[in-house]
């Protein structure tokens, strides 16, 4: 019999566990039996520790035998026993002692010593266990540190992961000190603002390096985890009658099978006696956060889900944001409050009992906040943010387990987060309302949502928790890795509920709509290949010229109409900065007003999403440099104290333009310059405009912060930015004003389906110059045309010197016009670097549909893909910055000169044969 | 390449497309093949191998072709009327990819059993071609050439086409 095989019994076992009614004893009386024959297989596999797990879950089972009712405590713990031995299975390696461990606490009575490992455990288990978790100290250690300065989410929930899987490690290894200081951290990790603990995190950090060293015999015994963890624990204001309540409760229920434990350590801490039999719990059923599958569930419910909570999300976020601002508001307090409650409904018909919990706590805080009996503002109001937060972050959760295997994962803020909202209405008359949400059948995964009714000390053990205590009714619910329909498609009245809702817009998958669009671009291209027939053109009637013409309007309506599909209000994005500036603020102690002007300017979705990223750079970037480190300072300078950022979008000659303005201080051209200087960019003495150096922020790694803070100053910033930018097809330029500030500008096309391009010939074939990039069109004269060592050729545009290339020559195809004179140059402009194109002709300015070239030519240097022309034929769109490079490789066969002198060297030159003055700006050479 | 890979490889039995390249006439697996299309005016792209012959527009979906006289390092000749580009759809990596190949003439569908399938001669080396070719068609005294799409399209050539191109 194969793993999967016996992996496939394990399942059915564990299905028929979940829904197993609790007065059906010959049911369980029947498990047990199936149980036996998997011990049996188990030891013929050589798995003895699942067999053991297995036998003692089998040996439980068959105790109910006669009973009227099997309690739900058996129940629970034969579902872990059978989990313990599906992970097992699935984690060959190494061969766990969780089944046994598991067994253990249900059955064997006796436990190891604190820091005395388990007999159990194999020898290379442990040796790689230390040598591990000794190695990740050294990273944990630096997790801490980042803590120090970075309260974000971020590393405090690696941090928590990290204290979470030693919890889980070391208890399976009979470590029980370890793991009950482990335990300790998590929980404050979990419970307290975080600067605080800082230290003590240190100091736990310290404590385990000294623990491993004993446990290799390189160190002395390490001091008591008693002492820590009571350390640890003291700042948790514990209810020990709830504690003292719940864990009994727990004991009392597993107190037929459970034999007195005499777990000495752990016990002893703080927690209240009755803790002793459940801690244990939590160790073994580590991986417990699987939670439900998801994709067994109604999908396409949690798909409406996850869309209208973003836009609830969304919306709440921003009417937050004007209560902020004008605190008797009430319109927005009423709007974010039916956005929780929508969620909290929504989520209630997708079964995601975990976001329902938070929804309806964060409800109840706002509903105090609405009756006037709560002040929304500072840490209550930080709380709601944090539950606005915290919601994407539990809806992102769950588009990720739709994609993936349909679990979520376990967000470890979210009971301490519900917790704490609890606390904020606690004292207050809705404060009872806790109690409604019992019947919220916890899932699994909600788990920790469950916890956060109980007392903060209570917390440690969230999983554990409720799958101890969960009623037997509600584990149906629960159907923790039950692949079957019955338990997910329990609600058939919340999904018709849902479906009824009427909406404003119609969702449409995004691929039907790209499909679509496409479908509509070749239409368009058969429809002008029709009209433009010679053979019809011929012949044409007066009657057909008009049809035509009308076929004509039609289909470039669709075709606008198409585009316009795709069009979103960058409005999400703009209120994630409007977001981004508050935290901002509030961090680097600054007051900073924001404003914000054309929100509903529409963008291509995909620009949209696109644009988000260099957008928070740049944002940042105004916020941390652009404005005066500290209020004062702008007082100083006559400004009010408040800074002041603006970001507004518009239309622009059929492009977007996206500004981010501030009122500070203005780039310091001369920080710059020396930095630029010293990183070797530019020399000293060349002459640079106000442009070329604010450029030069957009270098990779140029900074010239003398301190890197966590906000910015890296200089990756501004590379990310243009890097964005310029996939999107568009351009930023800088303006700044010393003292008064600067103002970033970019530039964006409408869609990234379509461009505008300017069609040119060579020989006999056509190119299309995306208009974006073109400068101008020359018709040069031979006086405006130079040679460089009879290899490089220049053209004088303006009052520059550029670097002609014949596009023939580039390509390989035979230009038709010989003669330099009767052809075009269209001067094109790339990363602020101008050159010139010599084509044939030029044919005309034109829309044009993108297409991929395929997988195989995508990365055609010079080539940005192809169009199809009104004629059927395949035309390439020219990808500027490609053909620099290309010109380049190939002029570069003469000599490769130090670059500078080669420019300086070509200035001369045309001095000396144009008579005209070398006034060849570096910067708009291109460069490799 | 080695025989064992030709073994490894030998042509399925199944029904094939045959085309005339010079005087032989060649076989794709039918299941390869998405259509057949009358030669039409090709884009030349720059700075791709010289048996990339270009794209073409396939109903709005830019395709690129490849020249098979090209590609087998044949001497290249005009189109005819007779000239023909079968799209066929390859797998490159993960992904399936259109493509175009010209031949001189596509001529018809066979079928070919087993014991009609022969394994390819060794031509020792100096032949590179050879490794496209999974085994020999027999129909009497007919012999068909059967070529493995995937690779004569795909494989270090044309991800050579891309390296080139950077």
């Amino acid at each position: 019999m194969t793993i999967t095989d016996v992996q496939t019994q394990v399942e059915d076992i564990a299905q028929a566990l979940v829904l197993l009614d609790p007065t059906d004893t010959a049911g369980v009386v029947e498990l047990g039996e199936q149980l036996a024959s998997l011990t049996e297989i188990l030891r013929e596999g050589g798995r003895e520790t699942e067999a053991v797990a297995a036998e003692n879950a089998a040996a439980l089972a068959a105790g109910c035998a006669g009973g009227d009712e099997v309690p739900a405590a058996v129940i629970a713990a034969l579902s872990q026993a059978v989990e313990a031995v599906q992970i097992c299975l699935e984690q060959p390696d190494p061969p766990t002692e969780e089944g046994a461990e598991i067994a253990e606490s249900d059955t064997v009575t006796e436990r190891p010593e604190g820091l005395t490992l388990s007999q159990l455990v194999d020898e290379d288990i442990v040796a790689e266990f230390l040598s591990r978790q000794t190695d990740a100290l050294g990273d944990v250690e630096k997790l801490i540190l980042a803590f120090e300065s970075d309260d974000a989410g971020e590393s405090m929930q690696e941090l928590k992961r990290w204290f979470h899987t030693l919890k889980g490690e070391s208890g399976l290894l009979g470590l029980t000190d370890m793991s009950e200081v482990c335990h300790a951290t998590e929980d404050m990790i979990q419970a307290e603002p975080p600067a605080i603990c800082v230290d003590r995190l240190l100091g736990v950090l310290d404590w385990l390096l000294s623990c491993f060293e004993y446990l290799e015999e390189k160190g002395p015994q390490p001091a008591s985890a008693e002492e820590l963890a009571v350390v640890l624990r003291t700042p948790l204001e514990a209810d020990p009658d709830t504690v003292a309540e719940a864990d009994a409760e727990v004991v009392i229920e597993l107190a037929e099978e459970e034999a007195p434990e005499a777990d000495v350590e752990s016990g002893e801490i703080v927690e209240p006696e009755p803790e002793a039999a459940p801690v244990e719990l939590p160790q073994v059923i580590l991986p417990d956060y699987a939670g439900k599958n998801l994709l067994e569930g109604d999908v396409s419910l949690l798909q409406d889900f996850i869309g209208e909570s973003h836009e609830h999300l969304e919306a709440s976020e921003a009417h937050l944001l004007e209560i902020e601002s004008d605190s008797q508001a009430i319109e927005p307090l009423n709007a974010v409050f039916r956005g929780f409650h929508t969620i909290k409904g929504l989520a209630g018909f997708a079964e995601l009992d975990h976001i329902q919990e938070l929804a309806h706590k964060a409800e109840n805080l706002l509903d105090m906040a609405r009756k006037g009996e709560l002040d929304l503002s500072g840490g209550s109001m930080d709380l709601v943010f944090e539950s606005v937060d915290m919601m994407k972050r539990l809806v992102e959760g769950v588009v990720e387990a739709l994609a993936s295997n349909g679990h979520p994962d376990e967000v470890d803020a979210l009971p301490s987060l519900v917790a704490r909202l609890i606390a904020a209405t606690e004292g207050a008359p809705v404060a009872a309302a806790p109690a409604p949400a019992l019947d919220a059948e916890p899932s699994p995964e909600a788990a920790p949502a469950k916890s956060g009714f109980v007392p903060l000390s209570n917390m440690k053990k969230p999983a554990a928790g409720s799958s101890g205590f969960v009623p037997l009714s509600n584990m149906k619910k629960a159907a923790p890795t039950a692949p079957t329909p019955p338990a997910a498609t329990a609600k058939p009245a919340g999904k018709s509920a849902a479906a009824v809702k009427v909406k404003e817009a119609v969702r449409v998958d995004a691929e039907r709509l790209d499909r679509l669009i496409e479908t509509i671009g070749e239409m368009v291209i058969a429809e002008s290949m029709v009209s433009q027939n010679q053979e019809l053109r011929d012949g044409m009637s007066v009657k057909l010229a008009k049809d035509l013409d009308h076929l004509d309007k039609i289909s470039r309506e669709l075709q606008e109409i198409g585009m316009s599909l795709r069009m979103v209000p960058v409005r999400p994005v703009f209120q994630k900065m409007a977001r981004l500036v508050r935290d901002l603020a509030k961090k680097t102690g600054r007051k900073v007003e924001f404003a914000m002007a054309g929100e509903d300017t529409e963008l291509d979705k995909n620009v949209v999403d696109k644009i988000g990223d260099p957008l928070v750079h740049m944002v940042r970037n105004a916020v941390d440099h652009g404005l005066e480190p500290t209020n004062e300072e702008r007082v100083t300078a006559g400004k009010p104290e408040a800074g002041k950022v603006t970001l507004r979008a518009f239309h622009k000659g059929g492009n977007i333009c996206i500004e981010i303005e501030d009122d500070g201080r203005g780039l310091p051209r001369d920080k710059i310059l020396a930095k630029a200087i010293e990183r070797g960019l530019v020399r000293e003495g060349d002459n640079l405009s106000d442009r070329d150096i604010n450029n030069l922020i957009f270098e990779p790694g140029f900074s010239t912060a003398k301190e890197v803070t966590d906000i910015s100053g890296r200089g990756v910033g501004m590379d990310v930015v243009r890097r964005n930018i310029e996939e999107l097809r568009g351009t930023c330029e800088i303006t700044s004003t010393p003292g008064q500030g600067s103002r970033f500008s970019i530039k964006l096309p409408l869609t990234l389906a379509i461009i505008e391009g300017m069609v040119i010939s060579c020989g006999s074939e056509h190119y299309i110059v995306p208009t974006l990039s073109v400068v101008r069109l020359v018709r040069p004269s031979m006086n405006d045309i130079s040679m460089v060592f009879d290899r490089g050729e220049m053209l004088a545009f303006e009052d520059e010197h550029l670097p002609l290339f014949r596009l023939g020559r580039l390509f390989g195809v035979e230009a038709s016009k010989h003669d330099v004179e009767d052809a075009v140059v269209v001067v094109v402009e790339e990363e602020g670097r101008k050159m010139g194109l010599l084509a044939d002709d030029l044919l005309g300015q034109q829309s044009i549909v993108i297409k991929s070239l395929g997988e195989s030519m995508q990365d055609t240097e010079g080539v940005a893909g192809g169009a199809i022309m009104s004629d059927g034929n395949v035309a390439l769109i020219l990808d500027v910055a490609g053909l620099v490079r290309v010109a380049h490789a190939s002029s570069s066969i003469v000599e490769p000169v130090d670059e500078v002198a080669d420019e300086a060297d070509d200035a001369a030159v045309s001095e000396m044969e144009t008579g005209l003055p070398a006034d060849v700006d570096p910067a708009d050479e291109p460069t490799d | 390449m080695s025989t064992d890979i030709l073994a490894a490889t030998l042509a399925k039995p199944g029904k094939y497309l045959s085309f005339v390249l010079g005087r032989e006439e060649y076989g794709l697996e039918i299941l390869k093949v998405q259509e057949i299309i009358g030669i039409m005016d090709v884009t030349r792209v720059p700075r791709t191998p010289s048996y990339v012959r270009g794209v073409i527009n396939l109903r709005g979906r830019v395709i690129p072709v490849v020249d098979l006289r090209s590609k087998f390092q044949m001497p290249t000749i005009e189109d005819t009327e007779k000239t023909c580009v079968i799209v066929v759809q390859v797998t490159q990596g993960d992904l399936t990819v259109t493509m175009g190949v010209i031949v001189d003439e596509v001529s018809e569908v066979l079928s070919f059993t087993q014991e009609q399938i022969e394994a390819a001669p060794s031509f020792g080396g100096g032949m590179d071609e050879a490794e496209y070719i999974t085994g020999m068609g027999k129909l009497g005294k007919k012999v068909v050439i059967l070529l493995d799409a995937d690779r004569v399209l795909k494989g270090e050539e044309l991800e050579a086409v891309a390296q080139a191109a950077q």
